[in-house]
């Protein structure tokens, strides 16, 4: 169960990492082993670090490409940034290839010089597929991982529950506030959010644009408590918590699936895997009960919808063979059959296309979600990147969720989450300054 | 009482118990003479050897650890960010991860270890006060919970105390604990994770200190209720003073043990997200700075923090109670 623990990690909280990690609690248990490829005579040999779930994928490619004799060991994604620590005194021993369900490549060119530039092994053409979603592994020019998944925002709503209570679905915040108040006098026990964890500050606060940590020189700025797009998300909730309409539960409490299951959740902004992994294979809603509109705004013209790159495939800079571990990861990355089918939100842009296709042909929706799966991704436009340490997610599960579940306002606990947030910024190297 | 069991014979050896005890008190010293030292020196040889793969194991998974961490927590392990000297201590105890963390763990210890020593120490002399057939299968029961340790005990309580999954939900629910948001509440985790530990591990230690009772001398007792004295004050007066160390080398014991505590939070938190911070106990600081943070030299610093309690209680227990190191003399 330590990929549960891991699950909160302080780095990078992105919701795909949290469906591996998800995927890893529910194939019980898999332990840190070493399988070997196929032992075929090849011009080269690939160390590959993968985590158990990629490990079927790498092994299949190994088998579909005799010619490079790959070795797959599988290690567990809290510890590879100890790992890569402890072998960058010995470059022969590192891994040609290593896949990261937390963000990480730009932190390992950083700290370990591991990351190697792709900017050369991956043709530029298949860079710019991967439109905004790139700048989550890109650092000074240089780009250092291909992703392979992305978490892009929505609103989720039970269309049966909403053409009974007679309810029109909200496309600003203000109407979402407002609805969420008419639940809790007209239906009091359904709920319209989950603010309980790391989901909360990632859905609300990252989808206001809420800049949270921003970087000057040396110093790390935290405007929690100070910038508009943030303090108009505590200004949002804080009623909604206390009239019980959006629950003091992760959307993975067991308390929270029973709402799910008891069809007491009216709507739930959210992720884009919601669909399949909370509602479908958690919730167990029936086929043409759910529905995806655009996450709401905040009337300023800007979709704050905050999105999160999961999974990134990085080729080691001391690789012997970069070019065959270029092509791994292009593969793991690109391939359209493959990344159509996965729980995921594909970062590749024809992959997502396809992805789409299949979400929409499922049967699962009410409507028809092309239209707002394609335009919660068109909406990922500005730079993903974030710095190592930079979290507002952890802190917030750590130093909040905790207290606001004993009734604690949003308001009063702002201050234990900048001190959480400050100890994460200064543990990365840099000075807190909570403005 | 003391006096009293000089005359008494050994219950085996049928000797008076004094000069049983004195035998192999004073074999060595009553062969002092030149010609008896081989026979000394090869006890001493074969008592060495028969230590030697303890001490080889102690080195190995105590003592060099303890003083690698504590190298590292000097700054000179691998990957240290901070220079050689008191800088990456003086960062570890002043992350504002640290006292709440101490707060939490001193908070578990103040609820668990007064309730087990009272609630194993009346438990065992209960049981003493009336033996029989009840208290063999009462003693029974209470090594029952014993066998459930570690994780497997955290995911025990963790349906029992979850009303949706629990067969107490009505309990629960007659409490106002309608979910397990309400059961697991930040101030309530302290009182749940010693209701786990008590329940793995009083069962054991009332069957210790009732065999520690069953070794009283029963003379003692007799006498005690030939003067007059009624079960309360046997219990009170007469085997309580008795089994006082025993008493103190539990709480000691046990202490130690709770400091480290780290699977009931790490459980719980994973199974209902963001209730249980990751940093909430001393041992998870530990190894969230080691996994998550990727800073051993802090981590270390945290490990020897826990080694200094641990050290400090088996300290007091060899030197501060006086009871236990001087055995042999207050008989």
């Amino acid at each position: 169960m330590t990929r549960l623990a891991q699950r909160r990690k302080a780095s990078a909280l992105t919701g795909s990492a949290l469906v591996v990690v998800l995927t890893l609690a529910l194939s019980a248990c898999a332990g840190a082993g070493t399988t070997s490829g196929p032992a075929a005579e090849g011009d080269s040999d690939l160390l590959v670090w993968v985590d158990a779930t990629r490990q079927p994928a790498v092994e299949a490619y190994a088998a579909e490409n005799p010619d490079v004799n790959i070795t797959v060991a599988t290690v567990d994604g809290g510890d590879l940034a100890s790992k890569l620590s402890l072998l960058s005194r010995d470059p022969d021993s590192l891994p040609d290839v290593v896949f990261t369900a937390n963000g990480e490549s730009v932190a390992f060119a950083r700290d370990y010089d591991y990351s190697a530039d792709l900017s050369a092994l991956v043709p530029q053409d298949t860079l710019d597929d991967f439109g905004a979603t790139i700048s989550a592994c890109t650092d000074g020019g240089k780009v250092y991982c291909l992703p392979q998944d992305i978490s892009t925002q929505m609103l989720w709503y039970n269309q049966a529950l909403f053409d009974d209570f007679g309810y029109t679905v909200p496309t600003t915040w203000d109407e979402y506030a407002e609805l969420s108040s008419r639940v809790a006098t007209e239906h009091p026990g359904y709920v319209t959010g989950s603010c309980g964890d790391g989901f909360c500050p990632n859905v609300y606060y990252r989808g206001s644009s809420c800049p949270g940590i921003s970087a000057d020189g040396d110093d790390a700025v935290i405007r929690i408590d100070s910038a508009e797009e943030c303090t108009r998300v505590t200004a949002m909730l804080d009623p909604l918590l206390a009239d019980k309409s959006v629950a003091t539960l992760s959307p993975f409490d067991p308390d929270m699936t029973q709402l799910g299951t008891d069809k007491k959740v009216l709507m739930l902004p959210g992720f884009v895997w919601y669909g399949t992994v909370l509602f479908r294979d958690t919730f167990h809603n029936a086929p043409g009960e759910i529905a995806a509109a655009p996450l709401p705004t905040w009337g300023d013209d800007v979709k704050g919808a905050g999105a999160a790159v999961g999974g990134q495939w990085i080729v080691g800079a001391q690789s012997s063979d970069p070019a065959a571990a270029a092509a791994l990861i292009e593969s793991m990355t690109t391939d359209e059959d493959a990344l159509a089918a996965a729980v995921t939100f594909p970062a590749y842009g024809p992959a997502s296309a396809a992805w789409i296709e299949v979400a929409a042909d499922s049967g699962f929706y009410a409507s028809d979600p092309t239209e707002t799966f394609a335009s919660a991704r068109s909406d990922v436009t500005g730079d993903l990147f974030t710095p190592p340490g930079f979290d507002i997610l952890a802190p917030f599960a750590n130093a909040v969720a905790p207290k606001l579940k004993q009734g604690d306002t949003l308001s009063s606990l702002l201050g234990a989450w900048q001190n959480a947030i400050s100890q994460s910024v200064s543990d990365a190297g840099y000075t807190a300054v909570i403005e | 009482m003391v006096g009293r069991s000089e005359a008494v014979p050994h219950p085996r050896s049928g000797r008076p118990l004094d000069e049983a005890q004195n035998m192999t008190a004073r074999q060595p010293s009553a062969h002092i003479g030149r010609r008896r030292r081989t026979p000394r020196s090869t006890q001493a040889r074969l008592a060495w050897a028969l230590l030697a793969p303890y001490l080889a194991l102690l080195a190995a998974f105590a003592v060099i650890p303890i003083f690698s961490a504590l190298w590292s927590s000097l700054g000179g392990g691998p990957g240290s960010r901070d220079p050689f000297g008191f800088a990456t201590m003086a960062r570890a105890f002043s992350n504002n991860n640290f006292l709440p963390a101490v707060i939490n763990v001193a908070t578990f210890l103040v609820v668990f270890l007064p309730v087990l020593l009272i609630f194993a120490t009346a438990m065992a002399l209960v049981l003493h006060g009336r033996p029989g057939r009840f208290t063999s299968v009462v003693k029974f029961i209470c090594y029952i919970p014993g066998v459930v340790v570690g994780a497997p005990l955290v995911l025990l309580w963790l349906f029992m105390l979850t009303p949706q999954l629990s067969p107490f939900e009505p309990l629960l629910n007659l409490f106002g604990m309608a979910s397990a948001a309400d059961v697991f509440s930040a101030q309530n985790l302290p009182a749940i994770f010693a209701i786990m530990a008590l329940y793995a591990g009083a069962g054991g230690w009332i069957v210790v200190l009732y065999g520690s009772l069953e070794a009283l001398d029963t003379n003692v007792i007799e006498a005690a209720r030939i003067d007059g004295a009624n079960s309360w004050h046997i219990a009170w007066h007469i085997k309580l003073p008795l089994i006082a160390r025993y008493i103190a080398f539990i709480g000691v014991i046990s202490f130690a043990g709770a400091a480290q505590l780290v699977a009931e939070p790490n459980i719980v938190g994973a199974a209902l997200p963001g209730t249980v911070s990751d940093t909430w106990s001393l041992n998870q600081l530990a190894f969230y700075y080691a996994f998550n943070r990727n800073d051993a030299a802090a981590s270390s610093a945290y490990a020897v923090f826990l080694v200094i309690i641990g050290l400090a209680a088996a300290l007091v227990l060899i030197f501060g109670l006086r009871t236990y190191s001087e055995t042999d003399k207050t008989r």
